[in-house]
């Protein structure tokens, strides 16, 4: 059971680490409080049932189709309705939680309310330690660790990652620098989109697709990136593996229905109790 | 006559940095009193410690002989003290005499907005503060200068005995500090204490009795305006030399 | 409503006109079932009009609303299936729990604002959500409770109760608007620190916050649910508090009666798009999208403010105490 606990956690993990890295990254540079972080990740699980299922791509093509067709939408998002609100942060909060109830909406007149399977994308199983893992769980954990790296890659070694960097840490400073915050803002947007749709197209497999399918998992990037502190991608990703792993063992070893309730714990408790996480600082407002 | 304000060896620490080290000072009744220093010598953090937004380490403070550490700063208001801010800070959503009003309303009962008492008090402050052709201005629509009596108007509405300025001159042409230093003479003269933080000396030394220098958290030097501006200690901080 | 001006009969007069409208509404629509859906816009109204005061008044965005509601709704169902209360006495005690639990999530909550605020009251409702179906032996889980006692047995005078209801609800809640309160609501909303500074105690004015707008979304809760005659865990929910916030953003927030005037537009026009049934969420969500963007304060003060310049014509002039000073619904 504990290496069944170390796949299951790790696999839970890396949907999470790809969430919430993103939400860290519009949150602290974007400074967008964006409750449709998980619509992002739900139009991408869709958008890959409509491209290998509906219009039978191939899986790498209807991938490819999916994650852009999100930044794109959250891009377009950002563009035409949050920028209007003018850095109003209760109206922000408030407009993208009812963008995502639309969003919602709008799938299910369109797909129907009840969850659309989509079939895997890598057959067969692993043995590894005595336990049979489905091929897919772990293409999860290698597609989230090879998409991590490779945007800690783009912010570190490009000039584009550097001027991310650069209004990360001050963005006037940034701006006299000729850095245009308001491209930033919106390669922020599509990355983060980028990162969560790829996330909800690699478990639509095992997850099935239904309109109400992003609540959870923006509740979940929420607590990561309050529990690890805003604006660390260490953070998050250390904030990941402990509700990735926390829920698994709870799933494992109590029951898999309450692993909703620890997040939500968590989430309750770190907001009341210590607000600026575990590493890094309070969200700016 | 007792000192209206007594502060006792105040410290205060931020990460293990001093921002105020073992600060004692007392101001008397009817008394204007100058802050200098450097920017981060620890001015606006002793405002912060005097009106309860922050606690100190070590130390207490005594206002009319009662303590202060440990307050609110509603209740410290209450007790007569107030203070502004450096960046103006008013009420967006309120217009100008709403904004000044609200200061009133804390100590009434639950009064309706059309108490007339409140309105005539709340006309009698922009009358002084010179605001009176502003009432129904958003704060908004005003300009620096305006905006820094307001805030100072904002203050008076708490009927304060003490009255903490921070920078009431920073930003401002010198028309306007002529007439907020009029203001200050104007409500000094009914009897108010004040502390006021200001980095533009020449216009402060001539509207304080006393003055309290600090450097790094401590206090340097304390005398009347013209032993501060003549002080080596006080020359040096502001010059930088020697370090 | 500035201050230092009394009101006069003509700032009463679009609400007596609404009022009576409403008063007189059934005797030009005789449908019952029309009449179903108005006893729903009247509680939608009122429970807008409670989160009015927390996010339009207090700016404290409590997206967790549902929690209230769904706390109102399960004690009256309780009390009323296993204790045989009457409604008219489940729904006040529905209040008061909504009111325990708002003063309880206040306290829990009282530095943060913004984002934590949003979702710390989420977890709080999503939790007890999550517990009320653990609880199946009491709760009945999924499911829900049905066979609450109805209002009332007749149509009609279910219509007339929720619209006393929500009179007196939306009527008590303009009365601490226009009282102090409202001012000192506004000025924690614009910047915490400087109303501390000037001696507010703020901490009590948000817990008041608080508790009136729980109070409200638990009264709300018991009569849905005795309307209903059933109550579900969905009641915590985030539909429902969308649903409800929607309403008080369309009307305008910080009206109080915009809660009014958006529940009756948005049940209006649910009915009209009748066939399309499916999308009711949906249109919501598109029309407050909108509004958001093309009328950032709400439908509400735009209208009153037509209404004044119509009542203007008709020469009921409004006695000014002094000129500039007017701030109200019809200031923009």
């Amino acid at each position: 059971m504990l290496t069944e606990i170390l796949i299951y956690g790790s696999v839970a993990s890396a949907v999470y680490a790809m969430l919430a890295i993103g939400l860290s990254l519009m949150i602290g540079i974007a400074r967008v409080m964006n409750l449709a972080h998980g619509t992002f990740y739900m139009l991408g699980a869709y958008g890959v049932f409509t491209g290998a299922v509906l219009l039978k791509l191939p899986l790498s093509a209807a991938f490819a189709l999916s994650v852009s067709a999100v930044g794109c939408i959250a891009v377009a998002l950002n563009r035409v309705c949050l920028r209007p609100l003018k850095g109003n942060l209760d109206a922000m909060l408030v407009m993208t939680l009812i963008l995502a109830l639309m969003f919602e909406e709008v799938i299910q007149l369109i797909f129907g309310p009840r969850p659309r399977p989509v079939p895997y994308f890598v057959e067969g199983r692993l043995l590894i330690f005595g336990v049979s893992v489905p091929d897919q769980r772990l293409l999860v954990v290698a597609v989230a660790a090879a998409v991590i790296l490779g945007l800690w890659l783009f912010i570190a070694r490009t000039r584009v990652g550097g001027a991310i960097l650069a209004v990360a840490q001050d963005p006037e400073a940034a701006a006299l620098m000729g850095v245009d915050s308001g491209r930033i803002t919106l390669l922020i947007h599509f990355l983060a989109a980028f990162l969560a749709a790829a996330a909800g197209i690699l478990v639509s497999p095992f997850l099935s697709t239904s309109p109400g399918m992003w609540l959870w998992p923006l509740v979940k990037a929420f607590t990561i990136v309050i529990l690890g502190g805003l604006g660390s991608i260490w953070g998050s990703i250390l904030a990941a593996v402990i509700l990735g792993f926390s829920e698994t063992i709870v799933s494992f070893a109590i029951s898999s229905r309450l692993t909703e309730l620890v997040a939500l714990a968590i989430l309750f408790l770190v907001i009341i109790l210590r607000p600026s996480g575990l590493m890094g600082s309070r969200v700016g407002n | 006559m007792p000192p209206i304000l007594k502060v006792e060896n105040v410290s205060r620490f931020f990460g293990g940095v001093a921002a105020i080290a073992e600060l004692s000072f007392d101001l008397d009744a009817n008394q204007v009193l100058g802050l200098i220093g450097p920017n981060g010598a620890g001015k606006t953090t002793l405002f912060n410690l005097i009106t309860g937004f922050l606690r100190p380490n070590r130390g207490e403070i005594y206002f009319q002989d009662r303590r202060l550490v440990g307050l609110k700063p509603h209740r410290i208001v209450a007790r007569g003290v107030t203070r502004t801010f450096q960046i103006p800070k008013p009420f967006g959503s309120l217009n100008c005499l709403e904004n000044v009003a609200v200061s009133m309303v804390a100590k009434t009962g639950l009064a309706r907005r059309h108490d007339p008492e409140i309105l005539r008090r709340s006309r009698g402050i922009m009358e002084t503060t010179g605001l009176a052709d502003k009432e129904g201005m958003r704060p908004e629509a005003l300009t620096q200068g305006d905006l820094k009596k307001l805030e100072i108007a904002r203050a008076l509405a708490t009927s304060p005995r003490l009255l903490l300025l921070d920078e009431p001159f920073a930003g401002l042409t010198n028309a306007e500090i002529a007439a907020i230093s009029d203001l200050i003479r104007q409500v000094h003269g009914q009897g108010m204490a004040m502390i006021i933080v200001e980095h533009r000396l020449r216009e402060l030394m001539r509207i304080v009795q006393r003055v309290v220098a600090l450097d790094f958290g401590e206090k340097i030097a304390e005398g009347t305006p013209q032993e501060i501006t003549n002080h080596p200690r006080v020359i040096e901080a502001y010059l930088g030399t020697g370090g | 409503m500035p201050i230092g001006q009394a009101r006069t009969l003509r700032d009463h007069l679009p609400g007596l006109l609404g009022l009576g409208a409403l008063l007189l509404l059934p005797a030009v629509v005789s449908d019952p079932y029309v009449w179903g859906i108005l006893v729903m816009a009247n509680l939608y109204a009122f429970l807008a009009a409670g989160f009015d005061i927390l996010l339009g008044y207090a700016g404290l965005p409590v997206i967790g609303y549902g929690l209230f509601v769904g706390v109102g709704a399960y004690l009256a169902a309780l009390l009323n299936l296993s204790l045989g209360l009457p409604p008219w006495l489940t729904i006040p005690l529905g209040g008061l729990g909504g009111a325990l639990f708002g003063l309880l999530l206040g306290l829990s909550c009282l530095r943060l604002k913004g984002l934590y605020l949003a979702l710390a009251s989420f977890a709080a409702a999503a939790i007890c959500e999550k517990v009320v179906i653990v609880f199946y032996d009491l709760t009945n889980g999924h499911e829900g409770l049905s066979g609450l006692d109805p209002i009332s047995s007749y149509p009609l005078l279910d219509y007339y109760l929720s619209l006393l209801v929500m009179a007196a609800g939306t009527t008590a809640l303009l009365m601490v608007v226009r009282s102090k309160v409202g001012l000192v609501l506004n000025s924690i909303k614009d910047n915490q620190e400087a109303a501390e500074a000037v001696g507010i105690d703020t901490t009590r004015y948000k817990l008041l916050a608080f508790v009136l707008a729980s109070f409200l979304g638990g009264v709300g809760g018991g009569f849905l649910g005795h309307y209903t005659m059933h109550v579900g865990p969905n009641m915590f929910g985030l539909h429902i508090a969308l649903t409800i916030i929607m309403i008080a953003i369309v009307g305008g927030l910080g009206t109080i009666t915009g809660s009014i005037g958006a529940s009756y537009l948005l049940i209006i026009l649910n009915e009209a798009l009748r066939e399309v049934g499916e999308a009711r969420l949906l249109i919501y969500t598109v029309i407050t999208v909108v509004i958001m963007l093309a009328l950032p304060k709400g439908v509400m003060p735009p209208l009153m403010n037509l209404l004044h310049r119509g009542l203007r014509l008709l020469r009921l002039r409004r006695r000014d105490n002094w000129e500039g000073g007017l701030r109200d619904a019809s200031d923009t």
